[in-house]
């Protein structure tokens, strides 16, 4: 009979994030979602990436342009099953990251199930962002429907400054 | 003037279970019922491995039953270690070795302790001080402390 | 069949804490700056051997994902390859082997780290220790490479304090490197011997930096390098070893895996004296002691003798085998990146590029790795010949 040990790996981090990205989660901050548009071949990301894949040119700061909070949906999908288990109390992962703290470094965890990951491409975007929908809206949720942005009251910068996004149509 | 934001912060928390095999839980049984410390005996070169797991330099099969080394030995190296980083064992300054157990061939990581740090030195036999308390892990032995 | 093979172009980015860029693009500058060297661009790479250390100093798994179009390795066969801190040396060595297999023509090798995007780098290092036996201790690097340096000082009779001899050397070597973190100018062994004493034997002189940084390297085949550039380093030989956890008799001052890779990489290129031959090394002296330690292993000397050598005063810059003239693991540490830092500096030497470290008429020189828990160990040979 084999013994188990339980544990966990508990790493607190600082992600940079650079002036593209960064512009995005600024733009966010102001209930703003923007993209960056490749100077060779026009096309708009959201989120925008510091490069263009197909052309290899920088994107930059100067290449942004805004689009739409609302948008297509090409695909979603209903996450019913919960993977990741019981949460772990402030106490218990402070313990496991001092000196650092969940103040500064709080938890990444998904949302309560069931909840609905849904790709939206904007209205102005080439490409389409992963997000989330919830509650009753997500019975309304069809391929080729529209959905709308709803931001949070108080923002930081954060691609969780949209709440999530609910069904227009 | 958009702002840029420079960083994200998160906690990334990930839970395991990790399975010890047969060997490494007889081994720490062994640990915590009977404060004996066990090795496995390689069957080509007869060296014993502690603790116990294949002998990676034959790599033939070890004998199937467990043989008890002694819970003293050489200290083949040390350290006292005055850096702080989460996860630590202790509180700094704090000292930690290889013991190479006698009836064993390979080195045993553990704590020194029971001495001023000034006096360890390389090469002192130091012999397992155990805890009367134990839970079948490393700290059952509270540290390795100089025999005189 | 296999083809001759050199390095065309290198891509460096200086080491140091990187609050400016986020992974992918400082990946993206290492290969933008490897693509100018070469004046290549990604339609020309066939291939890409990506690097990176170990996921938890970022928290970022298969980071190869993310970055992978940051360095132009889009719709392109993509190997990523893993062996801890000499990780950017099994990249530069797997970027070599498939160019000499001869399927593909010009393969890019690139590897790094952000690690300062975690609180603690050591909480990173625990994560590579099984969670059975090896985390109890939370040994983390330093105190690892202090039981190293304590046995190998006790057995040899050497002082606590040559290993601060070995970082004076270095931290001076570092002050021509611009790519180096560590730039101390009149670093002396009195103020190395003021610093505190972290983990017994080894001071806070004795150690690395952590460092955001990244490194590549193009290999191209032997036709095709000829067209791309005129100051080729040839590949002459490679290997590794993977030495083992801890088998009976380890003696980690000791390490006989990197004598057999460094023969047989020293076979393969058809040097018979390493200490004679070789003009210049750079070797992986992530704490200083270890130098000494490696200079046995690559067989500069026997064992033992190491501490020897370095007092002799052979490895200084105006010495018969220069070590580490960039100033070596011990001015720029982002792990990811610091084997290949070794191997592209020694391919640079040979290709007369170092700029202000370049040892006069280097024409045969040695980049090493180690890492793990000091079990992975490559060396990589470079000629400005050849054979």
């Amino acid at each position: 009979m084999s013994r188990i040990l339980d544990w966990d790996i508990t790493v607190p981090y600082k992600w940079t994030t650079g002036s593209v990205i960064g512009k995005f989660l600024g733009g966010l901050k102001e209930h703003n979602i923007l993209g960056a548009k490749c100077p060779a071949c026009k096309k708009v990301f959201v989120p925008p990436q510091d490069l263009c894949p197909d052309c290899y040119v920088d994107l930059g700061e100067d290449d942004f342009v805004d689009v739409k909070n609302e948008g297509k949906v090409i695909s979603f999908t209903k996450v019913e099953q919960d993977f990741f288990g019981k949460k772990p109390s402030e106490e218990y992962l402070n313990s496991r990251i001092s000196p650092a703290s969940v103040d500064e470094h709080p938890l990444l965890w998904p949302p309560e199930v069931p909840y609905a990951i849904v790709m939206v491409q904007l209205t102005g975007a080439d490409t389409a962002m992963v997000h989330l929908v919830k509650g009753k809206d997500m019975d309304k949720l069809a391929v080729g429907g529209q959905v709308k942005a709803v931001f949070k009251d108080e923002t930081i910068g954060h691609i969780m400054d949209i709440e999530c996004f609910e069904v227009i149509s | 003037m958009t702002e840029i934001i420079e960083n994200v912060q998160h906690t990334w928390h990930v839970p395991y279970h990790w399975s010890f095999g047969e060997m490494t839980t007889k081994f720490f049984e062994y640990m915590k019922n009977e404060k004996t410390i066990y090795g496995a005996k390689c069957t080509a070169c007869g060296k014993v491995i502690v603790p116990p797991g294949g002998c990676a330099i034959c790599m033939a099969p070890v004998e199937k039953e467990l043989i008890p080394v002694k819970d003293e030995g050489i200290l083949d190296s040390v350290t006292i270690v005055n850096l702080p980083y989460p996860g630590q064992p202790a509180t700094p300054p704090y000292a930690y070795g290889y013991i190479i157990l006698d009836g064993s061939n390979t080195f045993f990581m553990h704590m020194v302790g029971g001495v001023e740090h000034e006096k360890i030195k390389v090469g002192m036999r130091v012999k397992a001080v155990w805890n009367e308390e134990r839970s079948g892990d490393f700290y059952d032995i509270k540290y390795f402390q100089p025999v005189e | 069949m296999t083809s001759k093979v050199g390095v065309v172009g290198i891509g460096m980015t200086e080491n140091k804490s990187r609050w400016d860029v986020s992974i992918p693009a400082l990946y993206r500058l290492g290969a933008k700056s490897a693509y100018e060297d070469a004046g290549l661009s990604p339609k020309d790479i066939d291939a890409f051997v990506f690097g990176h250390s170990p996921e938890y100093f970022e928290g970022v798994n298969q980071p190869e994902k993310w970055c992978g179009d940051a360095i132009g390795a889009t719709d392109k066969p993509l190997f990523r390859i893993h062996t801890g801190g000499t990780v950017g040396g099994s990249a530069a060595i797997g970027a070599y082997y498939l160019v000499a297999s001869g399927k593909f023509d010009v393969v890019m090798a690139i590897s790094g780290n952000k690690l300062n995007e975690t609180s603690s780098a050591q909480i990173g290092l625990s994560t590579v220790y099984d969670p059975i036996m090896g985390r109890q201790f939370a040994a983390g690097a330093p105190s690892a490479a202090a039981i190293q340096a304590a046995k190998y000082y006790n057995k040899h009779g050497y002082s606590n304090e040559i290993g601060l001899k070995v970082a004076v050397k270095n931290r001076n070597n570092a002050l021509n490197n611009p790519y180096a973190q560590l730039k101390i100018p009149d670093y002396n062994l009195e103020g190395a011997k003021n610093t505190p004493m972290l983990c017994d034997p080894l001071r806070m002189a004795d150690m690395c930096p952590t460092s955001d940084a990244v490194c590549a390297m193009i290999f191209a085949k032997e036709e095709k390098a000829e067209e791309i550039t005129d100051k080729i380093a040839w590949a002459l030989g490679a290997s590794s070893t993977n030495e083992g956890l801890n088998y009976p008799d380890r003696d980690w001052s000791k390490p006989i895996g990197l004598r057999l890779a460094a023969e047989k990489a020293y076979e393969r290129a058809g040097i018979k004296n390493p200490l004679k031959e070789l003009d210049v090394a750079e070797v992986y002296d992530a704490f200083a002691p270890q130098e000494m330690i490696w200079y046995e292993g690559l067989n500069f000397c026997d064992w033992g003798e190491g501490g020897n050598l370095l007092e002799s005063g052979a490895t200084q810059m105006d010495g018969e085998l220069p070590v580490n003239p960039s100033g070596g693991v011990l001015c720029a540490n982002s792990i990811g990146a610091a084997a290949m830092f070794r191997k592209a500096e020694a391919a640079l030497q040979v290709m007369g590029r170092a700029g202000d470290r370049q040892v006069p008429g280097a024409r045969l020189s040695l980049g090493h790795g180690w890492g793990g828990a000091i079990q992975f160990h490559t060396v990589m040979i470079f000629g400005s010949d050849k054979s």
